[in-house]
């Protein structure tokens, strides 16, 4: 049922990776999940080219402004999870895709212009939410991380989400070469060859942890932030 | 803050996802296009 849409008026800072890394966890555990490719660079399209792709995963591409609300309500007829992957630029499809959101995901490198550009992606979840009196959940995913160590910029920048009171995923995505290879390969990070790609197991690890969240973040009608001060 | 980390000695991770289904209908309390493209117009400007 959930429509999950990531979004950042940023361009790189691995909404795809993130988008195509849930999807597959997803659909390795059975569930039937639409991606919806709505950035002009097709990379999901790219990816999907390529050998290994779940069978119950399907990628939907030509999306426009105008076809943008109709493909998002027919897929989520059709296939329990819908997943868009936007373009990083502030744009109307953008605003369309959040109307239709169950969940929308931010993601974020640790960098403060990341950050500010997470803002504007905040607002209009927001500014959605004040006008048409409904809530729109929305998380910040922090991406490219190092799994070692904890910068202070990326300190100072979830001190600053989380005094302005925006949620924020436990789970991060560390900087790895598994999920620079899924794009070059294709498929599941458990297809991959370890001959040629480092430290997979880690990679898969990673990529269960946030999607683990994700889904126990669906299964609660909270808002993200009630359910994350309950925890 | 805590953070999850990976960790290749973590246990592993089952995804439930059997509680997921298709929506039976189009949600028709939705905002309309025209309505979402005030709103993003109007935070643009």
């Amino acid at each position: 049922m959930p429509t999950i849409v990531f979004a950042s008026p940023k361009g790189g800072v691995g909404k795809s990776t993130a988008a195509v890394l849930l999807a597959t966890e997803l659909a390795g555990f059975g569930a039937a999940v639409t991606m919806i490719d709505a950035d002009p660079n097709k990379p999901l399209s790219l990816w999907a080219r390529r050998p290994g792709k779940p069978n119950n995963l399907t990628v939907v591409a030509d999306v426009t402004e105008d076809s943008i609300i109709d493909i998002i309500e027919a897929a989520a007829l059709k296939t329990p999870f819908v997943i868009v992957d936007l373009e990083g630029t502030a744009s109307m499809m953008v605003g369309y895709a959040m109307s239709r959101a169950d969940l929308v995901i931010i993601p974020v490198q640790g960098s403060h212009l990341d950050a500010a550009e997470a803002a504007k992606a905040i607002k209009l979840v927001r500014a959605q939410e004040r006008v048409f009196k409904r809530t729109i959940r929305y998380t910040i995913l922090f991406t490219r991380t190092s799994a070692a160590i904890r910068t202070r910029t990326l300190q100072s920048i979830e001190a600053e989400f989380y005094q302005n009171k925006i949620p924020m995923l436990e789970a991060q995505l560390n900087e790895r070469d598994a999920y620079r290879a899924l794009f070059a390969f294709g498929g599941t990070l458990s297809g991959l060859d370890s001959a040629q790609v480092s430290n997979i197991p880690a990679a898969i690890m990673n990529a269960r942890i946030f999607s683990n969240e994700v889904v126990k973040m669906l299964k609660t009608d909270m808002p993200v932030a009630l359910a994350k001060e309950m925890a | 803050m805590s953070k999850q980390r990976a960790s290749i000695f973590d246990e592993p991770i089952d995804l439930d996802v059997s509680s997921f289904s298709a929506k039976k209908s189009v949600d028709t309390k939705a905002p309309s296009r025209a309505q979402v493209k005030a709103v993003t117009q109007a935070l643009a400007a």
